[in-house]
Order: C-alpha cells, then sequence, then structure tokens
C-alpha cells in the first residue's frame, strides 16, 4: 500500500538500563492512557513505556483520564491506573471504562498497604495488579502480555467490523459496476455509492492503508464519517475538508486515506471529481471513441491541515464509460517491472463493444496477465456509462468543437433559448452575451489550450426564485487563475476576461474546467 | 477579413478623424473569433503608413461587442502607434462598448468618441 511509513511508528533504539521493544509493528492502536497523581511516577513510567516503542498519554487524576477516554474513542488500547487520586479513584475510573468497553484491558497499580479484601474486590474491574515498588522490565512485560491477551479478540472484532462495512455494497439501482478482490479480510481499498435526494449519486474510491487490524478500524471509521457527513449534502470539497479534520481529531490520525469522490448527474452527465492522493490517472473512454485520461493530483486526506485536492468536472456523452481503478490495478507490474497503467488506456479503448460488467472482468484479467497471474495489492476496478441524457425542463445544453469560430452560434443558441423562457426579458442582454462570450473564449483558450478536437459544452438553466446559470465546461485541467487577480493592469496583455465575467455575473465559481455563472433577472416591477 | 483603410478625413456623417490620420475600421465584432485576422491587418497597415500620418483612429461603427480580447487588440494598437510617435484615438464606440472600455479605464490612455 502506499502510505505504509505512516502505520509503523519506529521505537527508539534502546538506551542502556531500559528494556529493548520486544513488539513488531502494531495490529492494534497501542495508545495508553496513564492515570496517576504523582508527577514523579507519570513521568518514570511514562519514559520507560515510551523507550519501548509504547504511545503514552497521562492523566493526573481519575476525571482527568476519564475525559481524555470519551474524548478519543477508540484511541486507547489500555489503561494503566493508580489505586488512589483526588476526584476520581482508579477504581471508579476502571468501571466507568469498562462499562463503555468491558473487555478493555486495565493493569492497576496498587501498593502493599493496600487492605486485602479491598484489593480483592478491585478484580472485577482489572485484568492486572501491579505492586509498587516495580522495575521497568516488569512494567512492560506484563503490558506486553495483556496487549497478546487481547490482541486476539480486538482483531476478530476489527475484522468483523470491516467485513461488516465491505459487505454494503452500491445498491442495485446505482449503474456502477465494480469488480473487487481484496488481497486481505482486513483494510485495503473500498468502493461506495449512495444516491442522494436530489436524485443524483455520490461514490468514493478510497484507499486506506495496510491490511492491519488499525486500518479495519480507520475503513469503518471514513465510512461512519462519510455516511453523516453526506446527509448534509456537502459540496465535494467542504466533504474532503471535514474528512480531513475528522481523520485529524479521530482515532486514527496516523492513517491517511487516499480519496477520490464522485458527484454524478446521470440526467445531465455532468460528473465532478475531487481527488486527494489516488496516485494515477483515470481513463476515460469517449462515445466517440477517443480515449482520455482524467489526471488529477492531490495529497492524501489526514495529512495537512487543509486538504490538497483537485477537482475536475466531465461532461458525459451518452455511452461515455470511466474506468476508476485503485492503486493494485493500475501499478500491477510486469516481469520487467512495467506498470500496467501505460497500457490501461489502449484496452480500456478496445473494449468499447463489451458490456460494462464484461469490459471490467476483461481489463481486469489483462492487468493480471500482466503480472504473470497474481496481484500484489487489492484489486478494485469500478466502471460507470452514462446513459441517454434526460435534462430538466427548460435547461439548455450544447457541446460544441473547441473553435473560436463556433462562439457566435453558440451565444445565439443560448440567447434565443434564453429569451424563450423569457429569461432575458429583464436582464442585461449585453452584460450576459458579454460574459458567456468570456468564458466560452476563455476555455477554448487557457482551458483546451486551443488543443484541435476538444470538445465545449455550454449548459444553461433557471434558478428558484428567479435568475439563471449558465455554465461552460473544457476538457483542460481548468482555468487559469491567475486573471482572477483585481482588474488587469493597462500594460497587461491579459488577465481581463475573468474581471469582466465577474463584472457582469451576479456569481462565478470555477472548479475542475467549469465555470459556472449566475446571472440574476431583474424584478419588472421593481426599481430599475 | 478586410480593414477600411483611409488617410482621408471621411464624409461628414462618419466620427471625427484627425487630418492625416490612419482609419482603422473592421466590419465586424473585436472578438476571439475576429481579433486575429484584425491584428494582422492592421499592424500590416500600421507598418505601411501613407505619408504624411500623424496619427490612427480605429472606427469601431461597425462593431456592437468587443471582448476581452478585442480590448487587448485595442490596447496593443495604443503602444504600437505610441512607440512610433503616432497619436491614437478610438471613435464610434457605442454605448455597449463604451461601458466596457470605462471598466478598464482606457479613456486615461486615449480619447474616445461615442457614436
Amino acid at each position: 500500500m502506499i502510505f505504509k511509513r505512516f502505520l509503523v511508528s519506529e521505537a527508539e533504539p534502546p538506551v542502556q538500563g531500559t528494556p529493548e521493544p520486544r513488539l513488531e509493528a502494531p495490529l492494534v492502536p497501542l495508545a495508553i492512557l496513564l492515570a496517576d497523581d504523582s508527577s514523579m511516577t507519570r513521568s518514570l513510567l511514562r519514559h520507560w513505556l515510551v523507550k519501548a516503542g509504547f504511545q503514552v498519554d497521562l492523566a493526573r487524576d481519575g476525571q482527568e483520564a476519564w475525559e481524555a477516554f470519551r474524548a478519543r474513542p477508540g484511541h486507547y488500547a489500555m489503561l494503566i491506573t493508580d489505586v488512589v487520586m483526588p476526584r476520581m479513584d482508579g477504581p471508579h475510573l476502571s468501571s466507568r471504562i469498562r462499562e463503555t468497553e468491558p473487555t478493555f484491558p486495565v493493569l492497576m497499580l496498587s501498593s502493599s498497604e493496600d487492605p486485602a479484601p479491598y484489593r480483592e474486590a478491585l478484580h472485577l474491574h482489572v485484568d492486572e495488579f501491579l505492586t509498587k515498588p516495580f522495575d521497568a522490565r516488569i512494567l512492560v512485560a506484563t503490558v506486553e502480555r495483556l496487549f497478546a491477551e487481547h490482541a486476539g479478540a480486538r482483531r476478530g472484532q476489527a475484522v468483523r467490523l470491516a467485513q461488516r462495512t465491505m459487505a454494503a455494497l452500491p445498491a442495485r439501482d446505482i449503474p456502477i459496476q465494480i469488480l473487487s478482490e481484496p488481497l486481505a479480510g482486513a483494510g485495503g481499498d473500498v468502493f461506495r455509492a449512495y444516491r442522494r435526494m436530489d436524485g443524483s449519486l455520490f461514490f468514493t474510491l478510497a484507499d486506506v492503508a495496510g491490511h492491519s487490524v488499525l486500518s479495519s478500524y480507520a475503513v469503518a471509521a471514513f465510512l461512519g464519517t462519510l455516511s453523516k457527513l453526506l446527509a448534509d449534502d456537502l459540496d465535494l470539497l467542504e466533504l474532503a475538508r471535514r474528512i480531513n479534520t475528522a481523520i485529524q481529531d479521530g482515532p486514527f490520525s496516523q492513517a491517511p486515506i487516499c480519496a477520490l469522490f464522485g458527484h454524478w448527474d446521470t440526467r445531465d452527465g455532468r460528473l465532478h471529481l475531487l481527488n486527494a492522493g489516488i496516485p494515477h490517472p483515470l481513463w476515460f473512454r469517449a462515445s466517440q471513441g477517443r480515449t482520455l485520461p482524467i489526471a488529477l493530483d492531490g495529497a492524501p486526506l489526514g495529512i495537512l491541515d487543509q486538504p490538497l485536492v483537485e477537482e475536475k468536472v466531465v461532461a458525459l456523452a451518452p455511452g461515455d464509460r470511466l474506468l476508476l481503478g485503485s492503486d493494485g490495478f493500475f501499478d500491477a507490474l510486469s516481469r520487467s517491472k512495467v506498470a500496467f497503467q501505460g497500457y490501461a488506456g489502449s484496452i480500456w479503448t478496445s473494449l468499447g463493444g463489451a458490456t460494462p460488467a464484461h469490459a471490467l472482468k476483461l481489463v481486469s484479467e489483462a492487468a493480471r496477465i500482466h503480472a504473470g497471474g497474481r496481484f500484489d495489492d487489492d484489486l478494485l476496478v469500478a466502471t460507470l456509462e452514462q446513459p441517454p441524457l434526460d435534462p430538466g425542463p427548460g435547461e439548455f445544453s450544447l457541446t460544441f468543437v473547441s473553435e473560436p469560430s463556433r462562439i457566435e452560434g453558440a451565444c445565439q443558441a443560448l440567447e434565443a433559448h434564453l429569451d424563450a423562457r423569457g429569461w432575458l426579458a429583464h436582464a442585461d442582454r449585453y452584460a450576459t452575451t458579454l460574459a458567456v462570450r468570456e468564458a466560452l473564449a476563455n476555455a477554448m483558450i487557457h482551458g483546451n489550450a486551443q488543443a484541435p478536437g476538444t470538445l465545449i459544452r455550454l449548459s444553461a438553466q433557471g434558478l428558484p426564485g428567479g435568475g439563471f446559470r449558465v455554465r461552460v465546461l473544457d476538457e483542460g485541467r481548468g482555468f487559469d487563475l491567475a486573471p482572477l487577480l483585481p482588474l488587469a493592469t493597462l500594460a497587461a496583455t491579459r488577465g481581463r476576461g475573468i474581471p469582466l465575467i465577474r463584472h457582469f455575473t451576479r456569481s462565478l465559481t470555477m472548479v475542475g474546467g467549469e465555470l459556472t455563472m449566475t446571472f440574476q433577472a431583474p424584478d419588472p416591477g421593481g426599481t430599475p | 477579413m478586410n480593414t477600411n483603410l483611409s488617410t482621408t478625413r471621411p464624409a461628414s456623417e462618419a466620427p471625427t478623424l484627425a487630418a492625416g490620420d490612419l482609419r482603422l475600421a473592421f466590419p465586424g465584432n473585436l472578438v476571439a473569433s475576429t481579433v486575429e485576422d484584425c491584428r494582422r491587418e492592421a499592424l500590416e497597415a500600421l507598418q505601411n503608413l501613407p505619408s504624411p500620418c500623424t496619427g490612427a483612429t480605429l472606427d469601431l461603427s461597425g462593431a456592437e461587442v468587443a471582448d476581452s480580447l478585442g480590448i487587448t487588440l485595442i490596447l496593443g494598437l495604443y503602444k504600437t502607434c505610441k512607440d512610433m510617435q503616432l497619436h491614437f484615438q478610438v471613435v464610434g464606440a457605442n454605448p455597449d462598448l463604451l461601458r466596457v472600455f470605462r471598466l478598464f479605464s482606457l479613456s486615461r490612455l486615449f480619447p474616445i468618441e461615442g457614436r
């Protein structure tokens, strides 16, 4: 997997007088919550445990430990606590935690002065006692033994959780085909698709680092967060921001997630993609026989304070077919260490006649043959095919070759549509047409870089409450954002188009090659 | 595209031109699909100036629309004329063109006359 380095917390080399770390790379989150009201004891125990490769958080009393435990659900794997502490004592703390997680490992540091009956009663809520004084070797050995005893149970729990989440395949009415061959029963790649309230589709192909129990928890946390956020009907960028924050603040902050998000409206063919770390292009087979790579950059979610993503909007025509794949698919290596990615596009082109499901099977088989018969990573490929367009009443859509001589005709067609709907009756006709001209010229010259044969889509739609929206979409890597600066200086040789559009529209947004303008039709009865 | 070039004062109904000016008039809009032809022909005219010639007048009587590329063309003509020590002016602009010119403060550089 891609980000294995984030998973393995390398222990510092052993120093003289401290136990040598014996644990392999952790299969469970080995964060220990240590509660003791003695600062000297806290410091000493933490020193021993950290040197042994554990992560330790400190609490000065039971209450503070309980608040830390509740604040980071799933983060802690063991409690080490003193018996007598202010505000909340060790037994009370242990009892509260066990009410939440009945098998949570607890090591209690008792004193030889504690009465025997009291110690027996404590057994109800602890796994082990360690009687002070003890040395580092005894402490670490006890902690390792407790972890080993609980690891099996926790692994089984995590795998069941992962299998449950992985088993929730897309609903049958969602026109996305997937083919998945997980390498292991835990963690790895995951694909989900959801239908939104407005009928559009949301999907994600996510790659969670590793196949350990930790990555299984991370998969579950990611999908849980995603389900919760999808209910808020966020746009993709805001969704990525929230997930980024959730990973950083959550229990699996050491497991960043590569994710591709898509928002697909099958009615008008608009496919909005946002990428955060999937390290290869997608292949987009257009119905005219063209196959285009969609290259998107970005960093995995959870690493940076602000997610580093790239967005792209694609206008799908009926029959257009997109191939999404995990790194295990695109990076499948031949014996001579050549990645399958170099062949994916041409093979995908050749499979235009097959059904989507059959095409997926064939392209996956081609990758397997390329890799010498087996994959070394999860295989997850998906395809979606644009059905016949079904634009809403009053919607306008025109796709044409990216050539400045076509601007005049496109503007006239749009103007006729707007007139027919009465949307221009009270609007600033000149400003509207000029803004659309500018957007089209920008898309052709900068977005498509005047590349021969590239396409432009011009669409328009009325807005609730009045006014209308016009979108211009190119096939390139998007608009040049430099001209977004304030009005260009008189001496500038370019940079006037976007300020001009902004001046003549109610709003202007640009996402991944798509420029969206809204125009407000003035109230005919209002003040001019 | 054919430019309509003249070094003589035009008819009385035409916009005001100074004596000895090169008149640059394009039959259509100054937009993305036309600016390259306009630029090429205008530069050709400026490189073959009749003598004597003291300035250039861009006549926009035939244009209804100028987009940002058209504005850039006009500014390019102004700079070329300035380099050649020719005065430069724009005449015959309709109210919508004047609105766009104001947006980019073109009148700070050269005289602009409406229709």
